[in-house]
């Protein structure tokens, strides 16, 4: 038992498989993305807006995982869904994290289009399914994030090895497709 | 040691049970002296042995907790408590140990624990008494007149702890604690005459100061968690009082028992066993002033104590007397509070003045406050007919 905390053996072993698992949900995002090169030729700001989306989605509930995990270990939450005052304060936090962030991306994005030559009322669809594409692509990461800390805590797994490279893949994920069928829905 | 396997119990959790064990752990070692009794010496070290997995436990858990300094200096009182808990338990194997390896145990020991006020007795339920078949869920003696099942004996072997629904058969032998009061209605109920509760009179204010010793231990141990509970520095500070008022009178049983020994020039092992017990006791009373050290540190407490406190066996509860309540104007004696509604009370509070373990002759007044030791139920109760509502939840569940 002596040395192994840090041994190579032991960083490489409990990484690679998560990693390929993340590679793999990664990859997938990427082939969402590419499936739709049709669309995105049209509207090439939507490239643009990936790595914004998965972004923040990742960092946002990147924080949201560890502050579940520590409060799991220290007691203050227990580990299921339901009411408990501390994790509907955690959610409530991220959502408001996330909802000014992305307030202001989207502003951002609505500018973005008027300059590259995009008519007003476009320009405002654009930002508006931007934003409804981040808000879905949160609500699911995070209760994915939710959970994953909660099976982590149940079986003893290393939060920051575990939970924190699965929400950023399963985050690139969503935002991917979020985005796409936000913009289908509102048919940009 | 073997690293027990992993089981997802929080810092929380951890607490509340070392918090429970300790309480239960202190008793059943005075138990194990009183009877000279080699099983309840060695159920002694089998919780013993339990603490210190939970202490490990609680490490591992509370490292992984900590995320930033901040959350680290809270998360060190933590471990602290923890610590206490475990060096309480340490002193009560101590005590076991007197048992088990066949150190006489002096009968000033015995008379010292009888006249302490907290009795604790072994007894056997007869058939077809008013105990045989019934669970402790629906008997509610905590509540009802003060006792608490610590221990149950059956088929030759003692188990504790208690499960809250455990079901109690004749041929049990029990090990209670509670008030004289309590303690005689129990052993109506289970069918069995009371031994006669005779203390004996040799070595007066030897056995005087060791059944105050044992009283101020305990009581410090009870203030030192409602410090934690209720984050009071004033709290805090009684205990540091308590533990003054322990010192003294374990100086003098020291010299006393000296002077027995210096005097007689015989049973020197037995002498012995007095300071091994005086020894233990204090190191109860150590383990009171480190928990309180963390409150009077003044770095801010987790609010993980209060919880964790809070969801224990024995509940602490800070009530106010409000105008109108039946106990306005009564003397505790009178209220016989521990033998009928199971409540302790430990301190009471009257304007900036303190009265710590009041007497029987004192009287309750509107608005004083009062820190109470009890069950839940017992606690609910109390509030109830003080017209009044626990300030600091020790009863949130």
């Amino acid at each position: 038992m002596t040395m192994t905390t840090y041994s190579m053996k032991r960083i490489l072993g409990e990484s690679y498989p998560v990693l390929i698992l993340c590679a793999i949900l990664s990859l997938s995002a990427g082939l969402i993305l590419h499936s739709q090169l049709e669309s995105i030729k049209t509207l090439p700001l939507i490239l643009v807006m990936v790595p914004p989306i998965n972004g923040i989605n990742n960092n946002v509930c990147s924080i949201l995982g560890s502050r579940l995990t520590s409060a799991l270990h220290i007691g203050t939450i227990e580990p299921k869904f339901g009411k408990q005052a501390i994790l509907r304060k955690n959610i409530q936090a991220t959502w408001i994290m996330s909802l000014g962030v992305f307030i202001f991306t989207s502003v951002i994005f609505f500018a973005l289009s008027l300059i590259s030559g995009i008519n007003l009322l476009k320009s405002l669809t654009i930002m508006i399914a931007f934003f409804l594409a981040s808000m879905a692509a949160i609500g699911v990461t995070m209760f994915c994030t939710i959970w994953l800390a909660f099976t982590s805590f149940s079986k003893g797994l290393d939060p920051d090895n575990v939970v924190i490279p699965i929400v950023t893949s399963i985050g690139d994920i969503a935002g991917v497709t979020c985005l796409i069928i936000a913009m289908k829905i509102i048919g940009v | 040691m073997q690293p027990p396997e992993y089981k997802p119990r929080s810092v929380r959790e951890l607490l509340t049970e070392m918090k429970d064990t300790s309480d239960l752990i202190v008793d059943l070692a005075y138990a194990a002296l009183l009877y000279e009794s080699k099983e309840l010496a060695e159920l002694v070290h089998r919780l013993e042995s339990k603490m210190d997995e939970l202490m490990y436990t609680i490490r591992i858990m509370a490292a992984v907790a900590a995320r930033n300094v901040k959350e680290a200096q809270k998360i060190t009182g933590i471990l602290q408590v923890a610590s206490a808990a475990e060096a309480i338990s340490n002193a009560t194997g101590d005590m076991a140990d007197l048992i088990s390896m066949k150190i006489g145990i002096h009968p000033v020991i015995k008379d010292a624990l009888r006249a302490a006020d907290e009795k604790i007795v072994k007894l056997k339920i007869s058939p077809g008494s008013n105990l045989d078949g019934k669970s402790l869920r629906e008997l509610r003696l905590p509540s009802s007149i003060g006792v608490w099942v610590l221990a149950i004996k059956r088929k030759n072997e003692w188990m504790a702890p208690v499960a809250k629904d455990a079901l109690l058969l004749a041929e049990d032998e029990l090990v209670v604690k509670g008030p004289l009061y309590g303690i005689r209605i129990i052993h109506e109920m289970a069918g069995t005459p009371m031994e006669p509760f005779t203390i004996g009179t040799r070595l007066k204010k030897l056995r005087n100061e060791l059944a105050k010793m044992r009283d101020l231990s305990d009581i410090a141990v009870d203030l030192a968690y409602s410090s934690l509970m209720l984050g009071s520095t004033e709290v805090a500070e009684e205990v540091r009082e308590i533990e003054e008022a322990f010192n003294k009178f374990n100086y003098r049983a020291w010299l006393d028992t000296l002077k027995i020994a210096a005097e007689e020039k015989k049973n020197i092992t037995e002498l012995n066993s007095i300071l091994q017990l005086a020894r233990s006791m204090e190191s109860i009373t150590d383990a009171a002033d480190s928990i309180v050290d963390v409150v009077i540190r003044k770095i801010e407490l987790h609010p993980v104590f209060a919880k964790a406190i809070s969801e224990s066996l024995e509940k602490i509860c800070r009530v106010k007397i409000l105008p109108g309540s039946r106990f306005v104007d009564k003397t505790l004696e009178k209220l016989n509070l521990w033998g009928t509604v199971g409540v302790y009370v430990l301190v009471i509070k009257r304007g900036n003045k303190h009265i710590i373990t009041p007497g029987g002759n004192v009287k309750l007044r509107a608005n004083d406050i009062v820190i109470v030791r009890g069950s839940f139920e017992g606690i609910e109760k109390f509030q109830k007919e003080a017209c009044s509502v626990c300030e600091l939840s020790g009863a949130t569940k």
